[in-house]
């Protein structure tokens, strides 16, 4: 049986690796068990064991999920040129790519499961078990996009690697419809994330119509960005050719993603500067402090001084090429956009809240530490199947010809 | 060898599973699987303790408040009295009422408020000093006609009854906290742990007790409203400055003040349709008169 023949060949695969391969899923393994211990607190105390409250009733998990799924939109910065334009060189990274949505997904789900109150009735958010509120609560759209996009990407990685695998060419016939879907479902996972807090008057910090663009710009900087370094550790740990041309089309793209990130958030500011109405609360909070609450005053300074750090450096074809110099600036876009769409967005939409009552709100260590063994699960995810998907496209596994077994 | 029952199973089963971890995190294991059971058998009658039937709504009405800022003097019997009406555990701070001080200087672009008796402190309810320079102002769920946490809700677990109230199906909550998000009023608590438990004696056979991971609120006491009484906060207040009523019957108290009086609702600007009304006649303030009941009156007492 060809099926039997291929599970064996990817286990093969997962299963052999270098030392590093062998320390590095050890340590995620190690956090995701770490994190699943401090979870076992979270279960038997309820929320109280968050830093949560009623005032800031979403936080670090919520937040954690908004940049997320942002990352696992950005796969199709790869997939329209490549699909859509038929731009060769970025051919290798494509698939890596979509692996890297299915990872991101997966943890975007996990982090809606841990932010739950009562997570057994999660069922209730199945259409026909449960009264599915659909069309009219976004969050059901949210759920109905991110678990379709999953699928989606899951349909299209498994037939491509299983039409390698057999040594066939996969772009055409069956999958091609899908492939053009995967594009605008990458943007409605954002877009609807981004609805789901712009619809809400109560917040005015997030009832903003630039935040869906905002947050379809900031993915495709943060997600990209996070490919880059991961395509280059790939390159030189693993046989899979990426060349330099495909680097730096990606990196050119995070570029302009990033110009117009950072123009929604000069939009942004001074739409709420000028007009000065008492909506410029959480604002303020976020940039300068309230009444003397000034927590997150560093966090977003940081962000905007990275991305805009980052900016200027990829703005220059000669840096932009310079691997060290693209790379530093990588890195620094993760973390500015990781700040900006976490701590920048989520806890300043609920300070002050409604009634105007300030809780300064961070994450405690359980949230970090469960929040961590969260991105060590999606890491494992990632790294097998990347590894799968790389031994498949190189040629290391596969079944091209039927006849000699 | 005795038989052991579905949760020993469970739990022994968790115990075997978690022999590799570290002991202490082995009893937390456990309680986990306790409370994953524990859970699972309350889905099916929801809340904890027997399943409370609430009333249909009654036909044709469609309730409402009106709140006098003139005579409030957020002394906070009516968050007291809500609080022990509706079984609201302690680990709710505060409860389902908020009020809150306001202080106005000419020359301040905003009145400060401050909410009394601030989180945590609730137990210690102390009787608040009237003052005359400051003005009580006592928030609660508003009833929306057009309710945002209605909209937002992914389980229809809150819903628009047909008498206009907003109400809770701690059922079928799955605690996602979107409707915290989305009210404009504050008027959700979210149980963020299991719900202190309330002394038999003091248990409102009425009214559902809620458990941990759901999100609960003001119902109007619809226990009592559907069974033609009025809520609890118009029965405690010592100064008279609520009133309940149906907003359709033109005859009703709360119709004939609210098309005659001169009254706000809070962020209309929202376009939620808030269904409790403020009043701010000037002539009626400082309540010379009125004399303070001290705080250890039998609020239960007066129920029966």
């Amino acid at each position: 049986m060809i099926v039997i023949d291929a599970i064996n060949d990817m286990l093969g695969v997962v299963k052999s690796g270098s030392r590093a391969y062998y320390m590095w899923m050890g340590l995620l393994a190690l956090l995701a068990v770490i994190g699943v211990l401090f979870y076992f607190r979270q279960i038997d105390q309820g929320l109280i064991a968050t830093n949560m409250r009623d005032q800031v009733s979403w936080g670090w998990y919520i937040a954690n999920f908004t940049f997320l799924v942002g990352v696992a939109a950005a796969a199709v910065v790869l997939v329209i040129p490549y699909y859509i334009y038929d731009y060769k060189p970025i051919g290798n990274m494509v698939l890596i790519g979509e692996v890297m949505a299915i990872s991101a997904v997966s943890m975007c789900l996990m982090f809606i499961l841990l932010d739950m109150g009562s997570p057994e009735r999660f069922w209730h958010l199945i259409p026909g078990l449960g009264i599915f509120n659909f069309p009219e609560s976004i969050l059901t759209w949210d759920v109905v996009v991110l678990n379709g996009y999953l699928a989606l990407n899951l349909f299209i990685v498994i037939y491509a690697l299983s039409k390698i695998y057999m040594g066939k060419s996969y772009k055409t016939g069956l999958i091609w419809p899908f492939i053009l879907l995967s594009v605008p479902a990458a943007i409605s996972i954002h877009t609807v994330t981004a609805f789901l807090y712009l619809g809400l008057p109560a917040r005015p910090f997030w009832n903003a119509a630039v935040l869906a663009p905002r947050f379809i710009a900031s993915a495709f900087c943060s997600g990209p960005a996070f490919m880059l370094i991961i395509f280059q550790i790939l390159r030189k740990r693993t046989n899979i050719v990426i060349s330099d041309k495909a680097i730096h089309k990606v990196a050119e793209l995070i570029t302009w993603a990033m110009a117009f990130n950072l123009f929604f958030l000069i939009t942004e500011i001074f739409k709420e500067r000028y007009s000065a109405t008492a909506h410029i609360a959480p604002m303020n909070y976020l940039f300068y402090g309230l009444q003397g609450h000034d927590h997150l005053v560093p966090w977003i300074w940081s962000a905007i001084i990275f991305n805009s750090i980052a900016f200027l450096i990829l703005l220059m074809p000669a840096l932009r090429k310079n691997f060290l110099t693209m790379n530093i600036a990588c890195v620094l876009i993760f973390i500015g956009v990781y700040i900006e769409k976490g701590i920048g967005l989520v806890f300043p939409g609920f300070t002050p809240d409604t009634l105007g009552e300030i809780y300064d709100y961070m994450p405690n260590a359980m949230e970090l530490w469960i929040s961590l063994a969260v991105w060590a699960i999606g890491l494992m995810i990632f790294t097998i199947g990347a590894k799968i998907a790389i031994a498949i496209q190189t040629g290391e596994i596969g079944h091209a010809n039927p006849a000699d077994h | 060898m005795r038989k052991l029952t579905r949760r020993e199973i469970v739990r022994l089963a968790g115990i075997m599973g978690a022999g590799v971890l570290v002991p202490r995190e082995v009893q937390a294991f456990g309680s986990m699987i306790d409370a994953i059971v524990d859970k699972m058998s309350e889905g099916i009658k929801g809340t904890i303790g027997e399943y409370v039937e609430t009333p249909p709504p009654t036909p044709g009405a469609k309730w409402g408040m009106v709140i006098d800022l003139g005579l409030c003097i957020g002394c906070r019997r009516c968050s007291y009295g809500c609080k022990l009406e509706n079984n609201v555990s302690e680990t709710i701070n505060p409860p389902y009422i908020m009020v809150f001080q306001t202080k106005y200087e000419p020359g301040q672009v905003m009145a400060e408020s401050d909410l009394l008796g601030k989180h945590r402190e609730h137990g210690t309810l102390k009787y608040t000093q009237l003052r005359k320079d400051r003005m009580y102002m006592p928030i609660q769920c508003n009833h929306c006609l057009d309710a945002p946490c209605t909209k937002v809700c992914p389980t229809k677990a809150t819903y628009k009854s047909d008498d206009g109230i907003v109400m809770m199906d701690y059922n079928k909550c799955i605690g996602c906290r979107y409707c915290m998000a989305a009210c404009p009023y504050g008027a959700r608590r979210f149980n963020w742990s299991k719900p202190a438990e309330i002394p038999a004696e003091k248990i409102n056979r009425l009214v559902p007790i809620r458990t941990d991971g759901v999100v609960e609120k003001c119902t109007f006491c619809v226990h009592r409203t559907r069974r033609g009484k009025t809520t609890r906060c118009v029965e405690v207040c010592p100064n008279r400055a609520r009133t309940f009523g149906n907003l359709n019957d033109p005859d009703s108290a709360v119709s004939k003040i609210i098309t005659t009086e001169r009254n706000f609702r809070l962020k209309v600007g929202l376009n939620t349709g808030p269904n409790i009304f403020y009043l701010t006649d000037p002539k009626k303030k400082p309540m010379s008169w009125f004399k303070p009941v001290p705080l250890d009156m039998n609020i239960r007492g007066l129920k029966s």
